[in-house]
């Protein structure tokens, strides 16, 4: 009993540090600008007139949901390549603080991924507003988001933890994960319908949890239509396994991180 | 083990042999070139000891007080510690975020110094009284001159329940009086309990406040003598040079 209760005082202790560094960042970051907060709402809107203006006048798409299509998968696709990129060079960047302090290093790609889904909570917002600009309504099957956020939170968690985890020990590892979301882009289904693919090829691309996470959340989002719970067993089971092992070798290697990189 | 509980109840932290290695940078995977910051440090720490390192550029003081602090392990040897023991690396500045606020880095530092944040609220008012920075705790700490980050690491660091305190060159920054009060501070809890281990290359401060000094060359700690004798004894190694 004694010992579940230290036990629960230092998941508590670990929730305060991620929770309070994540404050600090989004603190730290706004006072970058003079806009301050007001580019977490301005950013996006921006980047949805991008879309916009590429696809409705320059090059003439009539289906014009396409910017919508477009925009929902980038919005999510943000969600999860900056929060893994940063994580990357996460515990590299916090060398000279792991050196003074005893800290758990998942502490810090934990708070780099709350600083984004914080971030992605106001973009989602405008994200609904546009939708519904669009004349796309929230209906009954909008009730499953949340599980479908926290699936794809679970996804963003395994990889960042992961790409936390080994970075320090393979720096290079940072420049081939530039390319390999760079690919990963164009086999999630953002730029295009991937049930276009031939049957082969969207068999394997099956297995891409984010192509599965967007997909889903999209058809929630523009066609109202219920997530296949079937199909969302494959994010959730490769999320936990990676995510377990991530953690498992964060914590192992504990007393290694301050020593290299 | 058995010996370390009957004998001397006293001890908090005893270093048996201890070694440390390190991988050389610009090194490749496949061709492994390391080398030993420390190569053989034994002492005992007694509860509510000061200790004083002492030892030239490059000697391993700042890794040892790393391996004493638990942040890195080392590779042979071992660190026995009393059980439930704290220990706390008095850092100035390593964890400050330049672009808050004193009081908000006082509870960012404070945290992930392992307070309880209530516990850092509560003492918020004693923390800035301690730091004397006045209007200064509102602004970003990239203002700060390095003194003033120093009394704010050091304020934050005063309050953190410990029961050995890690410092390193901490109180050589900061104008006379901000060191002199520090120095008195540490003194004051010396005689509370708490055990100190300095890392410094200042004679004065070491023969002030330190019950005990280790020199340590070349990652290896010499025969402990006399505070006196010590001093001497590195004086001595120094002019040799």
């Amino acid at each position: 009993m004694d010992l579940r209760d230290a036990k629960v005082m230092k998941l508590r202790h670990l929730f305060h540090v991620v929770s309070y560094r994540a404050i600090a960042e989004l603190r730290a970051e706004a006072s970058r600008t003079y806009a301050g907060y007001l580019w977490w709402v301005i950013h996006p809107l921006l980047m949805f007139g991008v879309y916009y203006i590429a696809f409705n006048f320059v090059m003439g798409n009539r289906t014009e949901n396409f910017a919508i299509f477009l925009f929902t998968g980038i919005v999510l696709w943000q969600w999860f390549s900056v929060s893994v990129l940063r994580c990357s060079g996460s515990l590299i960047a916090a060398k000279p603080l792991m050196q003074q302090v005893n800290l758990h290093k998942s502490v810090f790609p934990f708070s780099i991924i709350l600083v984004n889904t914080i971030k992605f909570g106001v973009t989602f917002a405008i994200l609904v507003v546009v939708l519904g600009f669009a004349g796309f309504f929230p209906g009954l099957a909008w009730v499953t988001l949340p599980i479908l956020f926290l699936v794809l939170l679970l996804v963003i968690l395994a990889v960042g933890c992961f790409a936390a985890m080994i970075s320090p020990f393979i720096p290079d590892f940072q420049h081939v994960l530039t390319t390999l979301l760079h690919l990963m882009f164009f086999v999630s289904g953002i730029i295009y319908d991937l049930s276009l693919l031939p049957d082969r090829l969207g068999s394997v691309l099956g297995f891409n949890p984010m192509a599965i996470m967007i997909g889903e959340i999209r058809n929630v989002l523009m066609y109202n239509q219920f997530p296949n719970w079937n199909l969302l067993m494959i994010p959730v089971v490769e999320s936990v396994c990676v995510l377990v092992i991530s953690i498992k070798l964060i914590h192992r290697y504990d007393k290694v991180y301050p020593k290299i990189g | 083990m058995k010996a370390l509980m009957t004998t001397e109840t006293n001890s908090i932290a005893k270093l048996n042999h201890i070694g440390l290695e390190y991988r050389r940078q610009g090194g490749v995977p496949w061709k492994r070139s390391t080398f030993w910051a420390i190569e053989d440090i034994s002492f005992d720490i007694q509860r509510g000891d000061t200790i004083g390192i002492i030892g030239r550029n490059g000697a391993g003081k700042s890794s040892l007080l790393r391996v004493i602090a638990g942040i890195i392990n080392p590779d042979r040897g071992s660190i026995e510690r009393a059980p439930s023991t704290r220990t706390t690396m008095l850092s100035f500045g390593a964890g400050f975020e330049s672009r808050l606020t004193g009081r908000q880095n006082i509870i960012l530092n404070g945290l992930q110094l392992g307070m309880e944040k209530k516990h850092v609220l509560d003492r918020m008012d004693q923390i800035i009284e301690l730091t004397d920075i006045g209007e200064f705790i509102d602004q970003p700490v990239r203002a700060y001159s390095s003194g003033m980050r120093a009394r704010l690491g050091f304020a934050i660091a005063y309050f953190v329940d410990t029961d050995i305190l890690l410092i390193d060159e901490a109180l050589v920054t900061g104008d006379g009086a901000f060191r002199e009060k520090a120095t008195k501070l540490i003194r004051e809890k010396i005689s509370s309990d708490l055990t100190v281990v300095i890392v410094s290359h200042s004679m004065q401060l070491i023969a002030n406040t330190c019950t005990r000094v280790i020199q340590i060359e070349n990652g290896t700690s010499l025969e402990e003598l006399s505070t006196e004798d010590t001093i001497k004894r590195y004086r001595s190694t120094i002019l040799t040079c």
